[in-house]
């Protein structure tokens, strides 16, 4: 049982973390809550069902262009429409939302209201520490933990990474450095999109595709950035992990129907006690 | 031919004339300083040179114009700022924030370089390399906001008001920096409240009120002028 919760707890927190992060990105980096974020995650599902399923592409194929799509989906809501309203957060709130929905009617306009499968890399079971799981979900958990360590990477590394990081502390200062802040921005947005993108096309094969998928990955997402503390990128890892050890201990302890009112109640005791997050700097900067 | 001419330059916010039609000259490796009170428009002006607020006239860097330039193209043209406020980076460290500074830089080389002299102009910055830009005091946080700047290699570096706020003590060991700065033929753009300070830096001095040059010229010049002396130098 104690083995089941960590390495099942893993996998989700994993899962949640590259969902998660993204979201995260784009509030350090430009203030933005991108109600969108959700909706990464299920067109890159969709595109993968296009792509694989419907036009019978090879898989690898088909994803890379499901991720692909999904950055230019991105890029292009932030050009004709956030870049538009940034300036008023409310406004980006409600735009993005509505985005969100007219984006769910499309897909199921266009694919149908049922649910869709779609084909996984790898098949058949896998036991660690004498705990069967699917192979899938072990390579979910793979490919997440390698993002999230290249994410790391990347922010502390390279040049490009490091502007986003300025850019997120001082985007007036980052200026006088010489940073193109749009350019930061759009890089952002990019890679919060294909974060949460990499999410619906390795995780779809295990859960099932359907047009109102994107809601209740967007409202995690927004709980764990909110618990580990706004624009703190490791405090939502954390807060990943720990959503991840707490739905699986609550599903095999309590049961699968409580697991979200209980991460919920968590997220609300901690910000009672400490209202900028586990991670969190307070934010009159 | 001078290193920065501004020609005409209006800045407005809304209904409000900011700057009006302010015209001045920085000779290469000169310290030209800009005084004047509180409002006067003085950091817009600067704000303005660097592209950071749109405005009307000219702006000449090296005989050209870059009032169509993008502000995060002037650091690699060779035109740093160092802001108001300093808006350092509060959570990168002391080499974090002296490692944005060169952001725009290949040379890694010169770059090693110019971070020892940094350490030898402000020795305290060496002894926190690894402290968190956001913990520091305030002199400390203008010493690496001017350090920052020095890395970016500037030939024209624009000072804003990098006394402020600071005790007197620390003041002195600004200026005394921002000398060795001008030392090494960097030239300066200097907006100070400070008068005493700039003056004992600067060899052409402009007076803006309210948005207009209210004097201008040589040390000396203005010194003659016991005018100008009591109305704006504030040392009558």
């Amino acid at each position: 049982m104690g083995y089941d919760i960590l390495i099942n707890g893993s996998i989700n927190g994993a899962f949640y973390a590259l969902l998660a992060l993204g979201f995260c990105l784009m509030f350090g980096v430009a203030r933005l809550v991108n109600l969108y974020h959700g909706s990464y995650y299920m067109l890159a599902a969709y595109f993968t069902y296009l792509f694989a399923v419907l036009l019978r592409w090879p898989l690898l194929l088909a994803v890379a262009a499901s991720l692909s799509g999904v950055v230019a989906v991105a890029i292009l809501v932030d050009r004709v429409c956030v870049n538009r309203v940034r300036q008023s957060s409310i406004a980006v709130m409600i735009c993005t939302l509505g985005l969100a929905y007219f984006t769910q009617y499309l897909v199921r306009i266009l694919f149908g209201p049922r649910y869709l499968s779609i084909p996984a890399f790898v098949s058949g079971n896998a036991g660690i520490l004498g705990v069967v799981i699917p192979s899938t979900r072990l390579l979910a958990f793979g490919v997440g933990i390698g993002l999230i360590l290249a994410l790391w990477a990347f922010i502390g590394k390279t040049r490009a990474g490091r502007s986003i990081m300025a850019v997120a502390q001082d985007p007036e200062a980052a200026t006088y450095m010489g940073i193109n802040t749009a350019a930061a921005f759009t890089m952002a947005t990019g890679i919060s999109a294909f974060l949460a993108g990499v999410a619906g096309t390795v995780v779809a094969p295990f859960l099932s595709v359907d047009p109102g998928m994107w809601l209740l990955p967007l409202i995690k997402a927004f709980a764990i950035v909110i618990l580990g503390g706004l624009g703190s990128l490791w405090g939502s890892v954390l807060a990943a992990f720990l959503l991840g050890y707490l739905e699986t201990g609550v599903s095999l302890l309590l049961s699968t129907n409580v697991r979200e009112i209980v991460f919920l109640a968590v997220v609300l005791l901690v910000l009672i006690i400490k209202p900028s997050g586990l991670l969190g700097k307070s934010l009159t900067a | 031919m001078p290193i920065l001419e501004v020609g005409g330059l209006s800045v407005s916010y809304g209904s409000a004339l900011i700057l009006d039609e302010v015209s001045l000259e920085v000779e290469f490796s000169q310290c030209v300083a800009v005084l004047g009170p509180n409002g006067a428009g003085k950091t817009t002006l600067l704000r303005a040179i660097s592209r950071m607020v749109p405005s009307r006239g000219s702006i000449r860097y090296d005989g050209k114009e870059i009032t169509s330039t993008s502000p995060h193209r002037l650091p690699g043209m060779g035109v740093v700022h160092c802001p108001e406020n300093r808006h350092l980076f509060p959570e990168f460290t002391v080499m974090e924030n002296l490692e944005m500074g060169a952001f725009t830089r290949r040379d890694k080389k010169a770059m090693g370089e110019d971070l020892e002299r940094c350490f030898r102009i402000f020795p305290v910055l060496a002894k926190r390399k690894g402290q968190l830009a956001g913990t520091m005091s305030g002199g400390e946080q203008q010493m690496l906001a001017i350090a920052r700047a020095m890395m970016g290699k500037p030939r024209l570096l624009l000072l804003d008001e990098p006394s402020i706020g600071l005790a007197q003590v620390v003041k002195e060991q600004i200026f005394q920096a921002v000398r060795e700065i001008k030392g090494l033929g960097v030239t300066l753009l200097l907006v100070e409240q400070d008068t005493t300070m700039a003056l004992g830096i600067a060899d052409q001095v402009y007076i803006l009120k309210q948005g207009r040059i209210a004097a201008s010229g040589a040390l000396e010049e203005l010194f003659r002028d016991t005018r100008i002396k009591d109305l704006y130098l504030g040392m009558g």
